[in-house]
């Protein structure tokens, strides 16, 4: 049995490599779908479950990240239901999928290309600014642990973080933009 | 609702404080229009992107952490187990060296840079790890094509370096320096940091010096203070000891000869933004406006009004003063010769046009420099164009390649215009310039002079050397034709490097 699911899908190496390549794709469309939501990661773990144990379904010569988005989506509903969270949580079904569509659209490499574009535009940004990101993130967005730790309102913070994280979408826009004229 | 509303929206949204009237309103939107579903796109994979590199998760591209998912597939079903944790790699991206989670070692080169400073980090050859955020490894590499940047290496050395700069960490404590130019502070205990150009090999022995590195000219190094070892690498000369307030430069046969010691050619500390010049038309002595700004060769740069009454060419405005000229001939001249060659520029200022009111038929310059022969690209102009209708809009003139906007700009009101030219080049050969005018950006047509051929693009060059040549003139033509422009120009900022839409909101902020 194992040796046909091998073959099926070109290997367990070639299936490992497809969803390790999709990882990030994935981890965004998650975000994109469950707004504000700290369980993306549990997600993303339970859909690569889901993908590993049912190799054998995926039907070569189809679109491996639709399959992985539509999996992603049922995964999150499944979790909020499990965890006893309304639908509110999830966006709507017609945004869910024009996200997916448009997510699907991209090219294969977007996600990590952007995590790259990410590093370097980090790196542009004034020291205290970037502390500021970092923070806003290590600390699950907490605004309220954010403004005790340097010592601001969370009035000031809110438009500090829109400012940057403003800056930060439009320097990866551009810095993809750079690096596909100097490819 | 605004973009600016949008975009609040949005990252609201993604942080899980919209409301959930706000929420519906926003799916509703994101379901119309295509564009701010991207925006929310984008937003969300930035979101997603932060999470995952600061909250030090792995950057799941490594095959064998995937591989031990089958392995260990039992572990998964508990959502308290991650299986990040399990993976035998995780790759840490690293911020700043107080957030250092994994390491032993401190990086070997930190930087920062100022905002709208454009580089790229490649790692050292045959790796395909790219070092940290705001840091270099040994071996890899940093290219800077608009911008400064502070560089400190793990051995206290630090440095500031100006676009262009091409250069490589060699080792913790000495950098291959193939093109730029570089201000050096070695602190006693980075004895021996060692500094590498194409034609020259410098060894410090404790000291504050700087290194001109350029293709088109001869390497040079500048001693500030203290002592260093300096030797030609095109030929096989003993090494000079140069100390203080000696400067010496390459030449074809491998010596060091004696050169002008330039200390404002060097930055020792970060600015807050890009090298620029500064005219605000406050005021003026002796018929002389102050240049101000960050670029080193402002402060010595001479600009005079040209008029017969000079300090009537400013009149008061709601930033001080403006510039005001009355297309008889007054304009403004300077000695400084302009960004050479595909040198990345912006030239942002404010414009007012008496309603209606045309300029001469030769189109002078707002701005403008360089070599106005005809049948080249070696001039860099900033004008208005004009219809026979009698309408005004802006114009980005190289000399033979001009690209127009459309905002009609001869309607008496004061609009901000900004020009850029980012020094790269498009497919088919077509310069990259931007117009912006209020904040937002033109769209472009293109529209060769008579000597050009519209299926060939001439390359674009600055010329700031030749014998034609003429340094920055504000409010009349490079050409030295008489007339001028016939308007007023306010708070006009030139810039080296092209300027991101962040720094033009902040300029439009101050209207005069």
């Amino acid at each position: 049995m194992e040796e046909k699911q091998g073959a099926q899908f070109g290997g367990e190496s070639a299936f490992v490599a497809s969803l390790t390549s999709h990882q990030a794709a994935i981890h965004a469309f998650l975000t994109s779908i469950l707004p504000g939501q700290s369980g993306v990661d549990d997600i993303l773990q339970l859909t690569n479950i889901y993908l590993w144990e049912h190799r054998a379904d995926f039907q070569p010569g189809t679109s491996f990240k639709s399959w992985a988005f539509t999996t992603a989506r049922w995964q999150a509903r499944a979790w909020l239901t499990k965890q006893k969270r309304g639908d509110w949580l999830i966006v709507d079904d017609r945004l869910a999928e024009a996200l997916s569509s448009s997510f699907e659209a991209a090219s294969p490499e977007e996600a990590s290309d952007s995590l790259n574009a990410l590093r370097v535009c980090l790196g542009k940004l004034k020291e205290s600014d970037r502390l500021l990101v970092m923070s806003h993130y290590q600390h699950e967005k907490s605004l309220r642990k954010c403004a005790e730790l340097f010592d601001r309102t969370v009035n000031s913070l809110k438009v500090a973080l829109f400012r940057l994280r403003a800056a930060l979408r439009r320097c990866i826009v551009s810095q993809l933009a750079l690096e596909r004229t100097q490819s | 609702m605004s973009p600016r509303e949008l975009e609040q929206q949005i990252q609201q949204f993604l942080d899980g404080t919209l409301s959930a009237e706000e929420q519906d309103r926003l799916t509703e939107l994101l379901l119309e229009d295509a564009d701010a579903l991207e925006l929310y796109r984008q937003h969300a994979l930035l979101d997603s992107s932060l999470t995952r590199l600061l909250e030090g998760k792995m950057s799941l591209t490594d095959k064998d952490n995937i591989a031990t998912l089958a392995e260990e597939r039992s572990r998964f079903r508990s959502l308290r187990t991650t299986w990040l944790a399990a993976a035998a790699i995780l790759t840490v991206s690293l911020i700043t060296l107080r957030f250092i989670l994994i390491a032993n070692d401190p990086p070997a080169l930190t930087f920062r840079s100022v905002p709208d400073t454009v580089f790229k980090v490649s790692p050292p050859v045959g790796s395909d790890h790219d070092p940290d955020p705001g840091t270099l490894t040994v071996g890899s590499s940093l290219d800077i094509s608009q911008g400064t940047m502070e560089l400190v290496l793990a051995s206290g050395v630090r440095s500031i370096v100006q676009a262009p700069v091409q250069l490589t960490l060699d080792s913790r404590n000495q950098i291959d320096l193939h093109e730029g130019t570089a201000w050096f502070h070695v602190p006693p205990g980075a004895r021996g940091f060692r500094v590498t150009t194409p034609e020259l090999d410098i060894v410090d022995l404790g000291t504050e010096f700087g290194v001109l590195s350029t293709p088109d000219d001869f390497d040079e190094v500048h001693v500030f203070s203290g002592m260093v070892e300096a030797r030609s690498r095109r030929a096989d000369h003993k090494a000079l000891a140069l100390t203080a307030k000696q400067a010496r430069r390459s030449d074809p046969t491998g010596e060091l000869k004696i050169t002008s010691l330039r200390p404002s050619e060097f930055l020792t500390t970060l600015p807050d933004e890009l090298p620029h010049l500064y005219f605000s038309f406050d005021g003026e002595t002796d018929g002389q406006l102050e240049v101000a700004g960050p670029h080193p060769h402002a402060a010595g740069i001479e600009a005079e009004l040209i008029s017969p009454d000079p300090s009537a060419l400013l009149v008061p405005s709601a930033m001080g003063h403006a510039l005001k000229l009355s297309g008889d001939r007054d304009h403004v001249v300077t000695d400084w010769p302009g960004f050479p060659g595909t040198t990345p520029r912006s030239v942002a200022f404010w414009l007012r046009i008496p309603a209606g009111t045309l300029q001469a038929d030769s189109l002078p310059a707002m701005v403008g420099w360089g070599d106005p022969t005809q049948g080249m690209n070696a001039k860099w102009k900033v004008t208005l164009a004009q219809t026979e209708d009698g309408h005004s809009f802006p114009r980005i003139s190289f000399g033979v390649e001009r690209f127009d906007g459309s905002t009609i700009l001869n309607d008496g009101e004061w609009h901000h215009f900004v020009a850029i030219y980012s020094g790269r080049t498009l497919a088919r050969g077509l310069p990259e310039v931007a117009i912006h005018i209020d904040g937002r950006r033109e769209s472009l047509t293109r529209n060769i002079g008579s000597l050009g051929n519209p299926d060939q693009v001439l390359a674009v060059g600055t010329l700031t050397n030749t014998f034609k040549a003429r340094p920055l003139r504000i409010g009349v033509s490079v050409m030295g034709l008489p007339d001028s422009v016939h308007g007023e120009i306010d708070e006009l900022y030139i810039y080296q490097g092209a300027i991101s839409e962040d720094t033009i909101h902040a300029l439009i902020s101050e209207k005069p």
